[in-house]
């Protein structure tokens, strides 16, 4: 059964996290003698950034062996659902294995976490689907 | 997000379950005559997976003040369900569907109601594994979420 409709764009405006400033009419009006409103701080920014950051720092680390390859395209489609900047240069120290393990566990923990936590239920929704996506890679399924 | 607010979500996954509960019981009892193929321990264990989550969500539509949607007396399956790689597949579906559903509870609930939805669609996502799903990255978004 398919949920609610659901779009990246629509997803991150929702949240408030990909429009910096929200433009209100009154900012267009020169006569206007009130200053701008300012934007409501965004309860999910934090969580959206740490999100990106953990995600990236997966893609930094775990780039520099072939071994690695899927794993990467899959944290980089994730990173892609949350609009986050691809990153390039990938000098991260390679991880042991086990250090993958851990370092995937740790990611699940804290996307399972944010997603539990955060204000908007859209963002949930991709960040429990990223925790659940990670749990499905095999690199976590041999190391029960 | 309050309880009310959920309810409809709630309803439409309880729904869900109510088909993959007789879902698996009709592909359990097609695979009985398969010996001691792995795919009917597979099968009573997804069948007794969504019987507690079923249970559980009549639970919480009955804290957020709803009457529990009831299941309908059958539900229309494939015809074709007779070998084990048609039975895989219906699982498979099965699997699928339920996972789209929680995943757009996840999105509906908040508090202790939505950390139980992010739970069961982890879990959801690993039983397509069993039942021959390979690995995505988003599992439960629409297809192509990512680009879109």
């Amino acid at each position: 059964m398919p949920g609610s409709p659901l779009s990246r764009r629509g997803l991150l405006l929702s949240a408030g996290v990909a429009t910096t400033y929200a433009v209100s009419g009154c900012d267009l009006d020169p006569t206007s003698p009130e200053p701008a409103a300012q934007p409501s701080p965004d309860p999910d920014q934090a969580i959206v950034s740490s999100a990106r950051a953990e995600l990236s720092g997966l893609i930094v680390r775990l780039g520099g062996s072939p071994r690695n390859a899927a794993l990467v395209t899959v944290h980089r489609v994730q990173l892609a659902a949350l609009q986050g900047d691809q990153p390039t240069a990938l000098h991260g120290r390679p991880l042991t294995p086990a250090a993958t393990v851990a370092r995937e566990r740790r990611a699940v923990d804290r996307f399972t976490r944010w997603a539990a936590t955060c204000e908007n239920g859209d963002l949930a929704r991709v960040l429990g689907s990223i925790a659940a996506g990670i749990r499905m890679q095999p690199v976590l399924r041999g190391s029960a | 997000m309050n309880d009310t607010a959920a309810l409809p979500a709630l309803q439409r996954t309880l729904a869900a379950e109510h088909v993959a509960v007789y879902t698996f019981g009709v592909l359990g009892g097609r695979a009985a005559v398969f010996g001691d193929s792995p795919l009917r321990p597979a099968l009573a264990s997804a069948y007794d997976a969504h019987v507690t989550r079923r249970d559980q969500l009549r639970l919480m539509v009955t804290a957020a003040g709803g009457d529990p949607v009831a299941a309908e007396a059958a539900y229309a399956l494939p015809r074709a369900l007779t070998t084990p790689a048609q039975i895989t597949d219906e699982a498979l579906r099965t699997e699928r569907a339920c996972v789209s559903t929680y995943a757009a509870l996840v999105a509906a609930t908040a508090g202790a109601d939505r950390g139980w939805a992010v739970a069961t669609l982890g879990a959801g996502a690993l039983s397509e594994l069993t039942f021959g799903g390979p690995p995505q990255a988003l599992p439960g978004l629409p297809p192509g979420f990512a680009t879109d």
